[in-house]
């Protein structure tokens, strides 16, 4: 009878202790849990933090690469929002291009101002070093030039078209070519273990010299489909600026959303230089000063009105693209127009 | 009999307790890490918003609807009087686009020497209730380019920004 208690009393302090660890046990993974998703809250709000000072920088500052240190995580990027882990952010008004995904641990960010000829707004640019872009140059086409313009940062390599059968794979998470006047699909035989929507590319057409970058011009969007490119999409550029912009963009659809990002803005810039030209031609009525302004109003309302259409339409025509760029033409510093007139008669400058 | 009853009863009170001021201790300790988990955590806060504020202070100084430009090469804390008419106006125009900009703030400039003194209203977002409002003066010069020779003023860009 007694020995039978002791083996109940026994087998319960067993029982006890079992519920008693897993208790404790529970307790600590709550613990653990709790702050392993303060910790994501914590390490997103850090990025997002950062991120914002960069975006705010980027409008400030221009002509600047960073490289950002991030802890590892992914980032993703849409026109209209990026996301930290799974929390998403707008990106408002900011003209960012950037690839869809930046999942190293190093973020490189460039801004450049885009001019009308006035400054509009800075271009943001946003890419990882561990995503690879390929220029594949050819005879009498601005590759050298391109692949200068590219800060040192970015992981760009120049090939000439001939030696394009080279070639080697690197084992990065993605890949963009940049051809001039068509593509060429022989690396893609070496990319085959790659998912298509990775191993992108566009081509620049309308180059007609190895020293120039036209002011504007087409641009092709391709997407790897098997062993060869899909056009996904065909739009245009309007400065350099946007052209380098289609470089980094992850796609057609893409671009065209951030371009319009950038004409809203035009508009916005151009309402304004417009408004104080016509106080300016007013004040200066019947002036050696009046002509150069009145110049400029007609070319301001030209770039006001293709502006707000661009905004809803954009990709248009190259055509449309061409006539943006002489009205700015028309305004700007060079001899004979608007702003170098308004200099001429010692006037004040349109900008 | 009774006494190995007494004690085992008494053995197993000693280990509840044991756990009761084990899970109490535990509780304490981590109410108190969570106290400065939250500490840190509104000053981080506050930090943010500090940032945001002198963020769009940034932006606003650096607007391109508003900076002085020669040749299009800008000129620092410099505020453009024919476009800053022109910009109070269109900002007003297109309050959501620039919402996202400055977002609940309230951004004037102010002319203040020489008189008269005058006010312009750039944007305006204020919230009706508020926790906190942090405000930057950023000293600037005002150009006057509808004279023959170009007048400088002495003016403020006033940006307040606003905690909900």
């Amino acid at each position: 009878m007694l020995k039978k208690k002791a083996m109940i009393e026994v087998h319960f302090n067993w029982i006890f202790i079992l519920i008693a660890g897993a208790v404790i046990f529970v307790f600590f993974i709550n613990i653990v849990n709790k702050q392993r998703e303060f910790s994501d809250i914590r390490t997103s709000g850090t990025i997002a933090t950062n991120l914002e000072s960069i975006l705010t920088g980027a409008q400030i500052s221009t002509d600047t690469v960073n490289i950002i240190d991030l802890p590892k995580v992914n980032i993703g990027f849409e026109c209209e929002r990026y996301f930290i882990g799974p929390t998403p952010k707008q990106t408002k008004s900011n003209v960012i291009f950037a690839p869809n995904l930046l999942k190293g641990t190093q973020m490189i960010s460039w801004a450049l101002d885009w001019n009308m000829p006035y400054r509009i707004t800075n271009f943001l640019y946003l890419t990882d070093p561990e995503l690879r872009y390929i220029i594949v140059n050819k005879a009498d086409r601005p590759g050298q030039l391109l692949f200068d313009e590219l800060p040192e940062e970015v992981n760009k390599e120049l090939i000439e078209l001939g030696n394009i059968g080279n070639f080697i794979d690197k084992n990065n998470f993605k890949v963009k070519f940049i051809f001039f006047d068509s593509n060429d699909a022989g690396p893609l035989t070496k990319l085959t273990y790659m998912k298509d929507e990775d191993v992108t590319a566009i081509v620049i057409k309308d180059f007609t010299s190895s020293t120039i970058i036209p002011p504007t011009g087409t641009i092709e969007f391709y997407q790897k489909n098997g062993l060869v490119w899909q056009l996904t999409g065909t739009s245009y550029y309007l400065k350099k600026e946007s052209m380098i912009g289609a470089i980094f963009a992850e796609d057609w659809d893409t671009f065209n959303c951030v371009m319009k990002k950038a004409f809203k803005k035009l508009n916005l810039v151009s309402k304004v230089y417009l408004e104080r030209s016509e106080t300016l031609e007013t004040a200066y009525a019947g002036t050696n000063c009046a002509p150069p302004y009145s110049t400029a109003i007609i070319n301001l309302e030209n770039l006001r009105d293709s502006s707000e259409k661009q905004t809803g339409e954009f990709p248009t025509s190259s055509i449309t693209m061409g006539a943006m760029q002489d009205y700015a033409t028309n305004i700007g510093s060079s001899s004979g127009n608007a702003n170098n007139l308004a200099q001429l008669y010692s006037c004040a400058l349109i900008y | 009999m009774k006494n190995k009853l007494k004690k085992s009863q008494i053995q197993m009170g000693e280990s509840v307790a044991i756990l009761f001021i084990f899970f109490i201790l535990m509780i304490f300790g981590f109410v108190f890490y969570m106290n400065i988990l939250k500490g840190s955590a509104k000053v981080e806060i506050e930090e943010n918003i500090q940032l945001k504020a002198i963020g769009i202070a940034q932006k606003a100084s650096f607007l391109p609807e508003l900076q002085c430009s020669d040749e299009n090469v800008r000129k620092e804390d410099c505020i453009d009087l024919l476009r800053l008419d022109a910009a109070s106006n269109l900002i007003q125009q297109n309050h959501i686009y620039y919402f996202d900009i400055f977002e609940f703030s309230n951004i004037r400039v102010e002319k203040i020497w020489p008189p008269p003194t005058n006010t312009w209203q750039l944007y305006n977002n204020t919230p009706s209730n508020f926790s906190n409002r942090l405000s930057t003066f950023i000293p600037i010069s005002l150009l006057n380019v509808t004279n023959d020779i170009p007048e400088y003023y002495f003016g403020t860009l006033i940006v307040e920004v606003y905690k909900r």
